[in-house]
């Protein structure tokens, strides 16, 4: 390719990404002014930084605290549960390979296409009394990843040799600690890809908490930027900075972690 | 002699959670699509549910309009995504950090993206009318975006594409790597021009790729709520409103209607994964 063309090809792609560029630095210029200057929408500079007394009102009228807590229980709890279960399921469908096991994997595979139901999620989670718990959330969120998180570990278990598991076996080390204390470790990138997609998953998940969680003290980050963005649909300014303090820890853990989280977003849709 | 090293029944928990908190879900919806269907009691009433959404034109309406935001959507994220990988492909260096930059928007929730936008689209105050009317476009003449019901749809579309246009191209970007270089040095020798490069060499060399990110958005596509939530709301009207909204709606009344709601948005899935399994994937040996 001649050099004239690579410059093209430079340009064109430095041009279009000014498409997700600019509605970005709209948002953070947004939340830096006050209301009468949100609201002309331009791309000066604020006359006066108000950021900081954005955010204060943004935390004092909106849930956004008691979200990012009950999201961050919330993710934690998921995260956890939905990976040990994943864990020990993709080493089964990994490691198995007598009797059943192309129906074991077509099992989870299955789950990436049929979709989770919520009229009867809804109507379980009321006859089982969960309905306004987070207990309830945790429940679907967890299980609805299963399928995802089990065909992600189960393909890179899948190329970790079996001879490990011969020796550990000869050592006399029995399924359970080998899957603690010899395994895990094995597995680290791929259980921390999961731990990832998990917990970012289930911190811009909306659905699930808009359908269960009905008290504002039981609101997520998501939820709380919904009714925020109801009430003061009129002040921008606020709106920016709620949704940049939303986003904040997603950004952060992009900015450190995005080689994980591309992999891992993109895993789900290649296997699909 | 194979020994069997471990202990399969530790997959028992995965399995049984799997199947009674998501498939046994699934399923008994479809059964409850069929039934009068309350927190209080179950009654068998045929294809009545059905009659509700098909017979009533605001609901079925929304079956027309799940259909069209999905084919829209994904025709735009995965065309746009191609051609935005074959540019970031083709760069020597700065290829991570735009495609870091592209993938951005994913991994944003869909309610902030969705409050921005509103926002930036405003029919007086947004920035992209402001920028039109600076342009010269007569007040009278700039569209109202999401609150006007002819050009709603698109914009939420146009929303849509804004957020996955990365995704789909750093998927494609990474089946890009794995063509073979010579592939294109012998279609050049022997005078094929860079189109025909993509159209004959690329796509069907990606092919397994492209249907499956197909597929992906497509049912990604069916099940959409947030973003229509968030931005109109399912209107003005009903102009914009989706199947998934539908079981919202009517889900604390009648489960019944909101199942059988349900159960359409999940025949859709289930049909496009089954046609274009097959479909594209036959399309794949031609190539």
């Amino acid at each position: 390719m001649k050099p004239a063309q690579r410059l093209v090809s430079l340009g064109t792609a430095l041009a279009l990404s000014l498409i997700i560029l600019v509605p970005l630095s709209l948002i953070f210029l947004g939340a830096l002014k006050n209301g009468k200057e949100a609201a002309a929408m331009n791309f000066s500079w604020p006359s006066t930084v108000e950021l900081i007394s954005n955010v204060t009102t943004v935390l004092k009228t909106g849930n956004t605290l008691i979200g990012f807590w009950n999201s961050l229980v919330l993710g934690t709890l998921v995260t956890v549960c939905c990976l040990i279960l994943s864990f020990v399921g993709g080493f089964v469908v990994a490691r198995r390979t007598r009797g059943s096991n192309s129906a074991l994997q077509l099992f989870f595979l299955f789950g990436l296409v049929v979709p989770a139901n919520i009229v009867a999620n809804y109507f379980l989670i009321r006859l089982l009394g969960l309905y306004g718990s987070l207990a309830s959330v945790v429940l679907i969120q967890a299980v609805g990843m299963i399928p995802f998180s089990v065909i992600l570990i189960s393909g890179y278990i899948k190329g970790i040799p079996r001879e490990i598991d011969e020796s550990a076996w000869l050592d006399g080390c029995g399924s359970y600690r080998f899957l603690t204390a010899v395994f895990a470790p094995l597995c680290q990138p791929i259980l921390a890809t999961a731990f990832i997609i998990i917990f970012l998953t289930s911190w811009n998940d909306f659905m699930t908490p808009l359908y269960f969680l009905t008290r504002p003290t039981s609101y997520t980050v998501s939820l709380s930027l919904f009714y925020f963005i109801g009430t003061y649909s009129r002040q921008w300014n606020l709106v920016f900075a709620d949704v940049i303090l939303v986003s904040a820890p997603v950004i952060v853990l992009y900015l450190f972690l995005q080689r994980f989280i591309i992999s891992g977003l993109t895993a789900g849709s290649v296997k699909g | 002699m194979r020994i069997r090293y471990h202990s399969y029944w530790l997959a028992v928990p995965t399995v049984l959670a799997l199947a009674l908190f998501y498939y046994g879900p699934s399923l008994f919806g479809v059964v409850g699509s069929f039934f009068y269907w309350t927190m209080e009691k179950m009654e068998w009433n045929n294809f009545a549910n059905f009659g509700v959404v098909l017979s009533n034109p605001f609901i079925s309406l929304t079956i027309v309009n799940t259909v069209v935001f999905t084919v829209a959507a994904t025709v735009a994220k995965t065309i746009m995504g191609f051609l935005l990988a074959l540019v970031i492909d083709r760069l020597k260096f700065g290829s991570a950090f735009l495609r870091s930059v592209y993938f951005f928007p994913a991994i944003l929730s869909t309610i902030a993206v969705g409050a921005v936008f509103s926002m930036f689209l405003h029919p007086t105050l947004g920035i992209v009318n402001r920028t039109l009317a600076l342009a010269g476009i007569p007040a009278t003449s700039l569209p109202s975006w999401l609150t006007d019901s002819t050009t709603a749809m698109a914009s939420v579309v146009f929303i849509e594409t804004w957020m996955w246009t990365g995704f789909c191209a750093a998927i494609v970007l990474a089946a890009l790597q794995a063509v073979p270089k010579d592939y294109y040095e012998a279609a050049a020798i022997d005078g094929a021009s860079y189109a025909q490069q993509q159209w004959f060499i690329t796509i069907p060399s990606i092919w397994p790729t492209l249907s499956n990110l197909i597929i992906y958005q497509l049912i990604m596509g069916f099940k959409v709520f947030d973003l229509i939530l968030v931005t109109t709301n399912g209107g003005p009207g009903v102009s914009t409103k989706v199947l998934s909204q539908v079981v919202y709606e009517n889900i604390t009344s009648d489960m019944g209607t909101a199942a059988a709601a349900n159960s359409i948005m999940m025949m859709l899935i289930i049909v496009v994964t089954l046609i274009g399994n097959s479909v594209l994937n036959k399309k794949e040996h031609q190539a």
